[in-house]
């Protein structure tokens, strides 16, 4: 199910918009590296980073599930957070820049 | 109203460690039209809040893992350069004890992410207004409301401020004291309307010199200005200028005035100048006033009181006692 930003219609948003949707690869990339060396605490930044923003680009979805891995980054707990992050990628990959067609 | 600084827009400084945060905001304030800087770690915004001394700084409570946003604030109001900055804080939804901290430490609200467009824009406007408004209040208590210089508090602050700048720089500083030639009889003459139009008239002759001098009303009719990196002969330049415009005005006489038949009224200034220089090498703002005071008096001619609308510096101050003692 793609998942558009509730500002898509708004033109002042647009580009910026772009960039954020363009970004998220590279953030769960670093999320990926960070997880693989044992940084739970970089995970954790990296997420509460996302987590702030998501929702003021009209993605609540990635502010929730950036909020689960968040949570899972914290607890160093190495299960949950793959599993937080896993849910977070996929979330991550279905968002697009602009609208519904 | 010459008095107010003006400034084209307010600027704000945010401090985020997340670039999309700084884009997002740039966008959802563009209608606002403030001046917006950016910086991304705890260190860069410390710095910058001392360069660009923002009118209101919007700042992450978990900025970096260097300092958190409470002591990011607790360093801003522990510097005197920094600490009357107004400080929003950006805050997830749950960080609540955090919140009640960074209030009780000085910040004044909180923005909370992901942001409401509307509810942002309103949240600053909001503490902007009521910002202008205390720094309206807060000059206007250093204001003397009939000339609109600053007032005699103002001055003795100011002056000891300047002090301490031209001592630390070794830089020149000067002031020039100065009050209207028989203001009292001008007053009992002409009337307190008249009295109260010389007073305005040469605060407003003291107030349009140099962009860099600050003139003062010391109280009643004597009047102050600071003249900072001023050497004692540009100063008496300075001074000169004064009583010649001063001089020079075109007085109308009220009509119902005592005197209203006795031709054309001119009003005089005397004026004492003098530097820190030549108050010697541990000499403060005290001194500073003192000895523009005895310049001053010198100017209007010592206890005899012959002389007026003259200018005397410091350096003038050994003839002129030498010449009354003769």
């Amino acid at each position: 199910m793609p998942i558009f930003s509730r500002y898509h219609a708004d033109p002042d948003m647009a580009e910026i918009i772009a960039m954020f949707v363009a970004e998220l690869p590279d953030r769960v990339l670093a999320m990926d590296e960070a997880l693989q060396r044992g940084e739970y605490h970089q995970v954790q930044r990296l997420a509460h980073q996302v987590k702030g923003a998501g929702g003021g680009y009209g993605f609540d979805q990635i502010t929730q599930s950036a909020a689960q891995l968040e949570t899972a980054a914290k607890a160093s707990d190495r299960g949950p957070t793959i599993d937080a992050l896993n849910a977070f990628r996929a979330v991550a990959s279905e968002c697009h820049a602009g609208g519904p067609p | 109203m010459n008095k107010w600084m003006t400034r084209a827009s307010p600027s704000i400084l945010v401090i985020d460690d997340a670039e999309p945060i700084h884009r997002l905001l740039k966008i959802r304030l563009a209608t606002e039209k403030y001046d917006i800087h950016s910086a991304l770690t705890s260190s860069d915004g410390l710095a910058m809040a001392k360069e660009v001394h923002p009118d209101l700084i919007l700042l992450d409570l978990r900025i970096d893992d260097e300092m958190d946003g409470l002591q990011v604030l607790q360093r801003l109001k522990d510097d005197e350069a920094t600490s009357g900055i107004t400080v929003i804080f950006i805050s997830g939804e749950s960080d609540g004890d955090q919140r009640v901290k960074a209030l009780d430490l000085g910040a004044v609200d909180f923005i909370t992410k992901p942001f409401d467009e509307f509810e942002l824009r309103a949240r600053l406007r909001c503490q902007l207004r009521a910002q202008r408004t205390l720094h309206m209040l807060e000059q206007r208590a250093q204001v003397d409301g009939l000339t609109e210089l600053w007032n005699r508090a103002y001055f003795d602050q100011r002056l000891r401020a300047e002090v301490a700048e031209a001592r630390r720089h070794s830089r020149p500083l000067s002031i020039v004291m100065t009050d209207i030639d028989r203001f009292k009889p001008l007053n009992d003459t002409f009337g307190h309307p008249f009295g109260d139009k010389v007073l305005e008239q040469f605060g407003r002759i003291l107030s349009h010199g140099r962009a860099s001098d600050i003139a003062c009303r010391f109280g009643g009719d004597e009047f102050a200005v600071i003249l900072p990196h001023t050497g004692l002969r540009e100063a008496r330049e300075v001074a000169e200028r004064y009583r010649v415009m001063m001089q020079e005005q075109v007085w109308t006489i009220p009509p119902h005035a005592a005197a209203a038949d006795k031709g054309p009224v001119i009003v005089t200034v005397s004026l004492g100048v003098a530097d820190l220089a030549s108050c010697g090498e541990h000499a403060g703002r005290t001194d500073l006033v003192r000895m523009a005071d005895q310049a001053l008096y010198a100017a209007k001619g010592g206890s005899g009181g012959a002389a007026r609308n003259r200018v005397v510096s410091a350096d003038e101050l050994c003839g002129e006692s030498i010449e009354e003692e003769a």
